[in-house]
């Protein structure tokens, strides 16, 4: 019987050109990438792009891992950043038209989303949040990470996580009027 | 109702207080405690009610298809890189040099030779800030001096002769430039998240992977646009402040 690899033997292979165990990292981690990326992008085209654009940061950036944190919390730091430059770029380009070059949509899609759905009011609210709130929302509330986690995948202190968290669930409570606040 | 207390019915909602009894207390003493907890935690009933988000079959071949399109390019070498891409930029490699004379010729005006490393401190971000810093680049650049001639060959003068430049301006405008896919993804650094948070910066995260070497944390707030993101730099010896844009 063999022992499943640790994460630093799985990414010495992949960085010695094991394009195997790179698979094995991807199927491991890719459900949850996208996850998280579609929670923070809110559109299931631009979470694609973003996990595609994490994986191969993680390929290339591999020989980078030094096994501090887990290699699941070190992937979703890229995600989340690769996330962020998402929006920043789609800010920029907002008043572009749509490329005629896309893949056409995917129909079993939907029903994919109605699985996992936020209401429209909670997706839209959500969508207004300032960006570094949305993510510890998504990490911590959605995805059920735990504070620690969250804290090493956004490289901050879990005071500032609960302080996230705490100003953006008030926000969301207001957005969604159950809030009556004071602040 | 002070701040704190909202926190606290905060952590009392999300169940993660080891002792909730003064949390209870309030809850149930205060009308605004009890509407902010019940406000958080039919929010947190609700997100936490949401199942993952999956990719369809579909989606997930394109992704599989697509990334494995893109590391077998002939661009990419289907090897991760094992180390960083120092000198991927001629003009930042150029920079760079010019920043690195900089630091030296200071350690030789200063006869310590001490300290022989070619990263930026934060005293010489300090004599790079107030213009001394330019000043010695382009002595080194005419020479004249002892030891400078040996540098003057190589040095960029088209960099040196921007008056205004100062390390913290280099490194600024790569911040600018926003590496697209290299800024941020290295390993967390608890210690530096402490560091950042001690020096009062506790909604910034530290920005990472610059041309530009620097013994210094570089950050910006979080979630805004790089573009126009005011850079702050500490000092993580001792966590101060350094230097802040406006």
């Amino acid at each position: 019987m063999t022992t499943p690899p640790t994460d630093i033997e799985l990414v010495g292979r992949v960085v010695s050109g094991d394009h195997g165990a790179f698979e094995l990292v991807m199927r491991q981690h890719e459900d949850r990438v996208f996850s998280v990326c579609l929670r923070i992008t809110g559109n299931r085209d631009s979470a694609l792009d973003a996990t595609q654009e994490t994986f191969l940061t993680v390929f290339r950036k591999a020989g980078q891992f030094k096994g501090d944190a887990a290699l699941g919390t070190w992937i979703y730091r890229i995600a989340v950043n690769t996330c962020y430059d998402q929006l920043r770029k789609a800010k920029r380009r907002k008043t572009d038209s749509m490329p005629d070059y896309l893949d056409p949509v995917d129909p079993s899609a939907e029903s994919a989303i109605d699985s996992a759905a936020l209401r429209p009011e909670m997706q839209a609210a959500l969508a207004g949040l300032p960006a570094d709130f949305r993510a510890a929302i998504v990490l911590s509330d959605i995805e059920g990470m735990s504070m620690t986690e969250v804290a090493q995948v956004l490289g901050v202190p879990t005071g500032t996580v609960k302080s996230r968290l705490f100003r953006g669930r008030r926000l969301l409570a207001e957005h969604l009027g159950s809030g009556n606040h004071s602040a | 109702m002070h701040k704190h207390d909202l926190e606290l019915i905060a952590e009392y909602a999300a169940g993660t207080l080891e002792d909730e009894s003064e949390a209870r207390a309030r809850v149930e003493s205060c009308h605004t405690c009890a509407q902010e907890f019940t406000a958080q935690n039919s929010i947190l009933a609700e997100l936490t009610g949401i199942g993952p988000a999956l990719m369809t079959e579909y989606e997930r071949a394109r992704l599989h298809r697509d990334v494995w399109t893109e590391l077998r390019s002939p661009a990419d070498t289907a090897k991760p890189a094992m180390s960083s891409p120092w000198w991927r930029s001629w003009s930042f490699g150029a920079a760079a040099f010019v920043v690195v004379a900089v630091s030296l010729v200071g350690v030789m005006e200063n006869f310590a030779g001490g300290d022989d490393s070619a990263t930026l401190n934060a005293a010489e971000f300090d004599s790079g800030a107030d213009g001394t810093a330019d000043t010695r680049a382009e002595e080194a650049a005419g020479g004249g001096e002892q030891g400078e001639e040996a540098l003057a060959p190589d040095v960029d003068n088209d960099l040196t002769d921007r008056g205004e430049e100062t390390p913290y301006l280099l490194i600024a405008r790569e911040v600018r430039q926003g590496p697209p896919s290299e800024a941020g993804v290295l390993a967390f650094d608890q210690k530096q998240a402490d560091c950042l948070a001690q020096s009062g910066l506790i909604d910034h995260e530290i920005v990472d992977g610059f041309e530009t070497v620097t013994d210094l944390l570089v950050a910006v707030p979080t979630g805004t646009d790089l573009e126009v993101a005011p850079v702050v730099f500490v000092d993580p010896e001792n966590c101060t402040v350094v230097h802040r844009e406006d």
